[in-house]
């Protein structure tokens, strides 16, 4: 089989795009089929290029569907999904089996429409305005310019950093749990890696599995390791040093709670043995052996996963727990920085599109008028929008707290819906004297008591990412339908007047392009339990 | 059939000669034939051809195809449309400059800046085009400009921080380490992620200043990320010095590998280089 012949279906759910128009009502595009083929070939393309780096040459097997079985079965969903269509007068979606790890709690034959993104379901509790699911670093500070702040208007590049965010949240499978352990001898500096790593798991509070000790006491007697412990993971015995290798000091009822060792993220495998047998787990993404932790091996594979889902392809993240823990490796950061600039800047080419099909301006300014205060009819208009498209907070819709996926907004594929914002400055003849542009993230709506609408926002200029984001620390505040009060805003240059500001349409090509790759994810990693179809009812 | 569709091919491409040459994969040329073949069959006009390649581009900006976008935009340029070119000069200017191809830039800059004089524009495309006129230069932005000019320019934020970085480049190919540390020691807010660590690290390093490594903590608690970060490589390089050790020749090189991917970096190397 060629090349050719595999992608004559990898690109099934394409019309994506035209159904973002009909969803959000942004109107016909002049999208063609050929637009979408040039996607195609330069995901192929890109997808061969990494292949190409890893084994140094290039064959079929690399591309996501390399089992002739899948590329059949994608012509039957290629059949199944038009037929569908017709049926109904050729607009809606023909719903395709799925695998459950895609989404929690849902059987095989669930309804997961590309079309109508209902996949991103599955993300919603990495969407979820928490700062496990932000980056760690903020737009203000800049990972991404390298250079100090026209102060006070800091970042810079506020939409790249929310795309790359948005990116990171739609399309990572995290698998915290999932790890690989090669042969081991105690003692060994090959052991004495693979014992680090498992320190840093612990200290980053997920699961980890010691391997030839029994407890922590015994990990504490090998000096190297704690000297690791005390030096690189900063944990701190006082003058209890000497105690510290003992499991008694360990097992301290203040001990096991400062320490968290009560929490049941501990395993001691294999206390006796001095050979400790490997445990190979696969990369569901490859089906290749994973590397250990800790190894240069590993943080490639990372980069390299990182770097596929900057361009928009769905990958597993062995190891990794949320896109903060992610984000904090210094490495990754440096790719996720890129293409923060580099998403700002395609965003910009959104905005003055050339072929003039751009969605709408996030951040162009057409005129000073853009910096003048919002009058009553545009202010009513973001009130009955906020309503419409966004949850309730504090209230049943938006339950703090609340398990996973229970926060699920249900107005939209995302949690949060882009916003522009215009600050402007005014020099001391009440002219505009600087374009203030900002872009944040509207997670909810806040009704108070006097009648204002807060809207909750995450604002990647913050400082401080890992305080409270879901607690509406953020918000711009509008005043009561016929007040003449100005609205406000609580964030970054909190004080400034307000200019226009408005809910943006999602990136139909990021949210159509994801969409369809998580499809495909699922489906390939998922090939063995939904290709048995046993629990299929469809 | 296929002679007929073969011609047509040749024909198209006789009328496209290209403005730049830019290079891409084969395969993305492949695509673009069998596109190119379809659409003759079903009589398109140049306008249409022209709107295909911008989607085209759009689509690869979108998917940080930078090399595949600037190339979809140079075609799209072969066809005699009416439409204002100036937008997708200014594209181009941008996307050759943040993917590091300078020379490219400096001469698709010539192109954008007639397409800019043909007519009145915006506020925005103004600082924009002062901004570019900078950054396809190894000037200050300063030596460049007038005040004026200046003035108008710093007015537009996202304007005025590429210029910032441009001219933090300019010192570093002077070696005038002392005035970047100067910057960042004077901003209070400047040392608080590692990109802007490693700059202040380095230039505190060359500037010879006592200085305490902001990188170094995450140097230690990440050793494996300097095989691949060029931020830790540069602190693994910081540290021997601030040891009394010289720096290794291979952390050198590893940067300079490491920096392909990060083109708008490469102004580190020269720096790090200096550490010698």
């Amino acid at each position: 089989m060629s090349c050719n012949d595999q992608q004559a279906w990898q690109g099934v759910p394409s019309s994506n795009i035209h159904s973002e128009d009909v969803i959000f009502g942004t109107g016909q595009r002049a999208y063609t089929q050929q637009y979408s083929a040039y996607a195609e070939a330069m995901r192929i393309e890109g997808l061969a290029r990494s292949y190409r780096a890893r084994h140094g040459h290039i064959e079929c097997a690399n591309l996501p569907v390399n089992d002739p079985s899948l590329v059949a079965l994608g012509g039957e969903y290629i059949i199944r999904e038009r037929l569908s269509r017709e049926s109904s007068g050729g607009a809606g979606c023909r719903c395709i089996p799925m695998g459950e790890s895609c989404i929690n709690g849902t059987c095989f034959c669930n309804e997961i429409c590309p079309n109508h993104h209902g996949i991103l379901r599955g993300r919603a509790n990495q969407m979820a305005p928490t700062a496990a699911n932000g980056l760690v670093f903020t737009n203000s500070d800049s990972y991404n310019g390298s250079v100090y702040h026209t102060y006070p208007m800091s970042g810079g590049f506020c939409t790249g950093h929310n795309i790359v965010t948005k990116k990171l949240q739609m399309l990572s499978d995290f698998r915290p749990n999932l790890q690989s352990r090669p042969a081991l001898t105690k003692g060994t500096p090959g052991w004495r890696q693979y014992m680090k790593a498992q320190l840093k798991r612990f200290k980053n509070k997920i699961n980890s599995e010691f391997v030839g000790v029994t407890g922590f006491g015994e990990i504490c007697r090998d000096p190297e390791l704690f000297q690791y412990l005390k030096s690189d993971m900063g944990f701190s015995f006082g003058g209890d040093e000497e105690f510290a290798k003992t499991d008694d000091y360990w097992n301290l009822p203040r001990n096991r709670e400062l320490f968290g060792l009560n929490s049941g993220r501990l395993e001691f495998i294999s206390p006796t043995l001095t050979n400790i047998p490997a445990k190979i787990v696969k990369d569901p993404d490859t089906d290749s052996p994973l590397p250990s932790e800790g190894t240069v091996e590993y943080q490639r594979l990372l980069e390299e996963k990182t770097r596929n889902i900057m361009h928009g392809l769905p990958q597993t993240l062995p190891g990794v727990p949320d896109i903060k823990t992610l984000s904090s490796n210094p490495a990754l950061a440096e790719i996720m920085g890129e293409q923060i600039a580099l998403d700002w800047r395609a965003f910009n080419t959104l905005e003055e599109s050339p072929s003039g099909d751009a969605q709408g301006s996030f951040l162009y300014v057409k005129g000073d008028d853009e910096m003048n205060p919002m009058t009553a009819t545009q202010m009513s208009v973001i009130r009955t929008q906020s309503a419409a498209q966004l949850p309730r907070f504090p209230a049943e819709t938006y339950p703090r707290g609340a398990s996973p996926g229970e926060s699920w907004n249900e107005n939209g594929p995302f949690q949060t819906m882009t916003m522009s914002i215009r600050m402007p400055e005014f020099n001391s003849k009440g002219g505009v004297s600087n374009h203030g542009r900002h872009s944040v993230e509207a997670w909810a709506q806040h009704r108070l008591p006097n009648g204002n609408m807060r809207i909750c926002v995450r604002d990647p200029n913050n400082d401080q990412p890992s305080a409270t984001d879901d607690s509406c620390n953020n918000y711009i505040e509008l005043p009561p339908e016929g007040s003449s009060s100005e609205p406000t805003y609580s964030g970054i240059m909190a004080g400034r007047r307000l200019g226009k500001f408005n809910f943006n349409s999602h990136n139909p090509g990021l949210i159509g392009s994801s969409t369809t790759r998580i499809v495909a994810h699922c489906r390939k990693v998922n090939r063995d339990r939904f290709r048995g179809g046993a629990a299929c009812t469809d | 059939m296929h002679r007929l569709i073969l011609t047509s091919i040749v024909i198209i491409y006789a009328c496209c000669a290209n403005a730049y040459e830019i290079k891409v994969d084969p395969l993305i040329k492949e695509a673009e034939r069998r596109i190119l073949s379809e659409m003759q069959s079903s009589k398109k006009t140049p306008e249409d051809y022209f709107k295909t390649y911008l989607h085209a581009a759009e689509e690869a900006v979108r998917i940080s195809r930078i090399q595949e976008a600037l190339y979809f935009y140079n075609q799209a340029l072969s066809y005699d449309t009416k439409s204002d070119k100036f937008s997708i000069y200014s594209q181009m200017v941008g996307l050759s400059l943040f993917s590091g191809q300078k020379e490219l830039g400096i001469k698709i800059y010539s192109d954008y800046e007639k397409e800019y004089s043909k007519k009145n524009r915006s506020s925005q495309n103004q600082a924009e085009y002062l901004m570019y006129k900078v950054l396809t230069t190894n000037k200050l932005h300063s030596e460049v400009l007038n005040k004026e000019e200046i003035k108008f320019m710093m007015k537009d934020s996202q304007v005025s921080k590429p210029i910032f970085q441009h001219d933090i480049e300019q010192y570093f190919n002077r070696s005038e380490f002392e005035k970047i540390y100067a910057l960042y020691k004077n901003d209070g807010r400047a040392h608080t992620q590692m990109d802007d660590q490693i700059i202040y690290d380095l230039t505190s390093i060359l500037a010879k200043q006592k200085h305490q490594l902001h990188c170094e903590s995450k140097f230690r608690e990440y050793p494996e990320a300097q095989f691949s970060s060029y931020s830790m490589t540069i602190c693994g390089m910081l540290i021997q010095v601030q040891n009394g050790q010289k720096p290794n020749k291979q952390d050198l090189s590893r940067l300079q590998n490491i920096l392909k991917n990060f083109p708008r970096k490469k102004f580190l190397y020269s720096a790090a280089q200096k550490l010698f």
